[in-house]
C-alpha cells in the first residue's frame, strides 16, 4: 500500500479531513497499481478557494491542488469525496503513465499545450471509469470538446481515448493532431 | 375570363353565416368583463404560486401559463372599449359572491406540499368551466356582427385546451396512490360544488340552460 | 395565498441546497489564496478551467432564472391594479406576466445548456439573492432593483457568456446565450420605462428607486468581477444596455460602481493577507 502524506494536517479555513483525503488517496494508488513502496503527497492550499490542480513532481508523487478542488460546491469549505477521488484518480493515472517508459518523451506538465493536457486527462479519467469512480462522462466530453473542437472528429477521439489503455506519449499526440487537423476557426 | 364589373353575391356562396346571434351588445360587454376578471385572478394565482411549488416541471409550466391567461386578460381589456365600456374597470367584475368564494378556494392551497390541490382546482375544475363558458359563447354570438370576440373566443380556447391537457397530464404524474386520488378528489368536489353554486364563470346562464319547456296541455 | 412570500419559503426539490449571503460573503479565502494570484481572472477559451467556470457561472445563471420567474410571478400575485404607492397599472403586471413566460423559457433553455456542458441540477450551491432584492414591498423599488439591476448584470453575464460561446466554437452556447440576451434587453426596457412612467410626477420615489437599483449594482458588481476593461471576467454590456432604456450616464455610473467595489474587494483581501 502505498504511503501518503497530507498537508496540511490540520485546517483552519476549510472543514477538510486530512486522514479522509489519505484514505481515499491510498485507496486510489492501490487500484491504480502504483508500486506499494510508493509515496504519494498530497498538499492543499485551504486559502483559496480556486480548482486548479498539478502533478507537481513524481518523487515523490506530488499533487498540489488550491483547496476548491476539494471541495463539496453545495457545502462550501467542506470536502468532496467525489471531488477527492476525481482530481487524485485523473492524476495518479497520469503520474502512473509518466513511470512507464512509453510516457518517456512526455513534455513536463507545464509544457502542455491545453489540448495535451485533455486528451491526456480524458484518457485518465476513462480508466477512472472503469475503475468504478463514477467520473462524469458528459462534463469531461464538454472539457475535450472546449479544447479539440466542437466537431465529429473530436467527439470520435474522445471515445477513443476513454476506451484505451495501454496508450504511449505518441498516441496522445496523435490524436491532438487529428482533432486540430479537423477543427473549424471559432466564429467560422 | 370574368368580367369584374359582374355583381356577385356579398356572400360566397360557402359563407353560411347569418346576423342573429344570442347577445346583443350589453350582454357581451358584461360577459366579456366576467372573462377578463377571472382571466386576471387566475394568471396572478399562477405566478404567485410558482415559488411555492418544489417541483420544477410544475413550476416551468406555471410561468408559461401565466403568461397566457395573462395575454386572454389583454384581449378582453381591448375588447371591452368596442363594446360601448371605456370604463373597462366598471365591467371588470365578479359575477357574483359565489363566484368570489370559489376563486378563494381554487387559491387556498399555498404550501410546498399541495401542488396538486393548486393543480386540481385549476386544471379540472376552473379550466373546463372557461372552456364551457367560451365555447358556449363562441357557438351562440352572432357570427357577423360578434366576429372580433369569436375570434379572441378562439385564440383563448386553443390555449386553454393545451393548457387543460398540460395540467391534467401533471396532476396525473403527481397522484401515484390512493390517498393523493382522495385528496385531488376532495378538492375538486369542493371547488366544483362552489363553481355550481357561481352558475359558472358567467353566472347563471354560463353555458346556456338544458332545460325544455313544458309541453302546455291542450284543452278543449 | 399571502403577499410577499419571504426568500426562506422558496420551493425546491431535494436538488437544491441553499447558501446564505453571510455564508458567501465571509469566506475568509481571499480569490488567490495564498498563492499570490489576486483578483478574478477573464473567461477566455485558454483561461485555466475555462470550462468548469463556464459551467459553474451558467449553473449560477440558471439558479437566477429560476428566481427572476419566481420574482415576476410573485409580482403579478403581491399588487392590485391601481394608482397607489403600492398598487400597479393593469399593463405593468401584464409586462410581468410576459416576464414570467420569459423565464421560464429561460429555464428550460439552462436546463438543456447544463445538459451539454455536463452540469447536474443542484451541483452547486444557491444563492437567494435575486428574488431576495425582488421582495420589495415597493413594486417600483422591486421593478428598479430587478429589471433594472439584476437584469442589467444578466445582461452583461449573458453577453459574455455568448462571446465565450463564439470564441470557444461551443454553438449551442452561443446561440442559447444569444436568445436569452434579446429577452434581458426586453425586460430591462420594461423596468426603465416603467421606472420613468409611474414616477413622472414623483420625482422622490424616483431617486429612492435609482438609490436601491445602485445599492443592488454595487452588491452585484461581485468585488469588481465586473468592469469594462478588457480584462474584466464580466464585460459591462454598454450598447445592449442603452438599448435597454440607460443613459449613457447611467452605464457611466454603474461601470464607477464596480471600479469602486473592486477597489474595496482589493482593500479587503490586503487587510486580510
Amino acid at each position: 500500500m502505498a504511503k501518503v502524506v497530507v498537508t496540511p494536517e490540520q485546517f483552519s479555513f476549510v472543514n477538510f479531513d486530512a486522514a479522509r483525503v489519505a484514505e481515499l488517496t491510498s485507496k486510489i494508488a492501490d487500484k491504480v497499481g502504483l508500486p506499494a513502496d510508493a509515496e504519494v503527497r498530497i498538499e492543499i492550499d485551504e486559502g483559496s478557494p480556486l480548482g486548479r490542480t498539478r502533478l507537481a513532481s513524481l518523487d515523490p508523487i506530488t499533487i498540489t491542488v488550491e483547496g476548491g478542488a476539494f471541495e463539496n460546491a453545495k457545502v462550501p469549505r467542506s470536502l468532496s469525496d467525489a471531488s477527492v477521488i476525481d482530481v487524485v484518480g485523473r492524476l495518479l493515472f497520469r503520474a502512473k503513465d509518466r513511470l512507464s517508459p512509453g510516457f518517456a518523451d512526455a513534455p513536463d506538465d507545464s509544457d502542455l499545450t491545453l489540448q495535451q493536457h485533455t486528451a491526456w486527462d480524458t484518457y485518465a479519467v476513462g480508466r477512472c471509469d472503469r475503475a468504478g469512480w463514477a467520473p462524469a462522462r458528459k462534463r469531461r466530453i464538454y472539457h475535450f470538446r472546449n479544447r479539440h473542437g466542437f466537431t465529429d472528429v473530436a467527439d470520435g477521439v474522445f471515445e477513443r481515448l476513454w476506451n484505451a489503455d495501454g496508450l504511449t506519449w505518441a498516441d496522445i499526440e496523435a490524436a491532438c493532431a487529428e482533432t486540430d487537423a479537423a477543427r473549424v476557426p471559432a466564429g467560422g | 375570363m370574368a368580367d369584374p364589373k359582374k355583381p356577385r353575391p356579398a356572400f360566397a356562396p360557402w359563407d353560411r353565416r347569418e346576423l342573429p346571434g344570442a347577445f346583443d351588445v350589453e350582454e357581451t360587454a358584461r360577459r366579456v368583463g366576467h372573462y377578463k376578471w377571472v382571466e386576471m385572478r387566475l394568471f396572478e394565482a399562477l405566478g404567485g404560486w410558482v415559488a411555492t411549488v418544489p417541483e420544477l416541471d410544475v413550476k416551468l409550466r406555471l410561468g408559461t401559463h401565466c403568461y397566457k391567461h395573462a395575454w386572454h386578460a389583454e384581449l378582453w381589456n381591448k375588447r371591452l372599449p368596442e363594446l360601448r365600456e371605456m370604463n373597462t374597470e366598471r365591467l371588470t367584475v365578479p359575477p357574483n359572491d359565489e363566484f368570489v368564494a370559489f376563486m378563494d378556494a381554487i387559491t387556498e392551497p399555498e404550501g410546498p406540499g399541495q401542488t396538486l390541490e393548486k393543480l386540481v382546482g385549476v386544471y379540472r375544475v376552473l379550466i373546463p368551466h372557461k372552456i364551457a363558458a367560451y365555447t358556449y359563447h363562441l357557438n351562440n354570438t352572432s357570427t357577423i356582427t360578434d366576429a372580433p370576440t369569436m375570434r379572441s373566443l378562439r385564440f383563448a380556447l386553443g390555449d386553454e385546451f393545451d393548457d387543460w391537457r398540460d395540467g391534467e397530464m401533471l396532476i396525473q404524474s403527481l397522484i401515484v396512490n390512493e390517498e393523493d386520488v382522495q385528496r385531488a378528489a376532495t378538492h375538486q368536489a369542493r371547488c366544483e360544488g362552489l363553481i355550481v353554486k357561481a352558475g359558472g364563470i358567467a353566472g347563471p346562464g354560463s353555458i346556456g340552460s338544458v332545460d325544455v319547456p313544458t309541453p302546455q296541455e291542450v284543452t278543449a | 395565498m399571502k403577499k410577499i412570500l419571504p426568500p426562506e419559503e422558496l420551493a425546491r426539490d431535494a436538488r437544491f441546497v441553499r447558501l446564505s449571503m453571510e455564508d458567501r460573503f465571509n469566506d475568509r479565502r481571499g480569490a488567490g489564496g495564498t498563492s499570490g494570484r489576486t483578483g478574478p481572472m477573464k473567461l477566455t477559451p485558454d483561461a485555466p478551467q475555462a470550462p468548469d467556470r463556464a459551467r459553474a457561472l451558467m449553473h449560477g445563471i440558471f439558479v437566477g432564472e429560476i428566481q427572476a420567474l419566481e420574482g415576476a410571478g410573485r409580482t403579478c400575485w403581491d399588487f392590485e391594479v391601481g394608482p397607489g404607492a403600492d398598487e400597479v397599472p393593469f399593463a405593468l403586471k401584464l409586462d410581468m406576466a410576459r416576464q414570467c413566460w420569459d423565464e421560464a423559457r429561460h429555464c428550460e433553455i439552462s436546463i438543456k445548456l447544463s445538459d451539454w456542458m455536463g452540469t447536474e441540477l443542484g451541483e452547486f450551491a444557491e444563492s437567494t439573492f435575486l428574488y431576495e432584492a425582488a421582495c420589495n414591498p415597493d413594486p417600483i423599488l422591486r421593478l428598479t432593483g430587478v429589471n433594472r439591476a439584476l437584469e442589467g448584470l444578466a445582461i452583461d453575464v449573458f453577453n459574455t457568456m455568448r462571446e465565450f460561446g463564439q470564441s470557444a466554437g461551443d454553438p449551442v452556447l452561443e446561440f442559447c446565450e444569444d436568445w436569452m440576451l434579446a429577452d434581458e434587453v426586453t425586460h430591462v426596457k420594461m423596468g426603465s420605462d416603467w421606472l420613468r412612467r409611474i414616477t413622472e410626477n414623483d420625482p422622490d420615489r424616483r431617486e429612492r428607486a435609482l438609490e436601491f437599483q445602485r445599492i443592488v449594482d454595487k452588491l452585484f458588481s461581485l468585488g469588481g468581477f465586473r468592469g469594462e476593461g478588457d480584462d474584466s471576467p464580466i464585460r459591462l454590456a454598454r450598447r445592449f444596455r442603452e438599448m435597454a432604456g440607460f443613459t449613457t450616464e447611467e452605464v457611466d455610473e454603474i461601470s464607477d460602481l464596480s471600479k469602486q467595489a473592486g477597489e474595496e474587494a482589493r482593500a479587503r483581501l490586503a487587510a486580510n493577507a
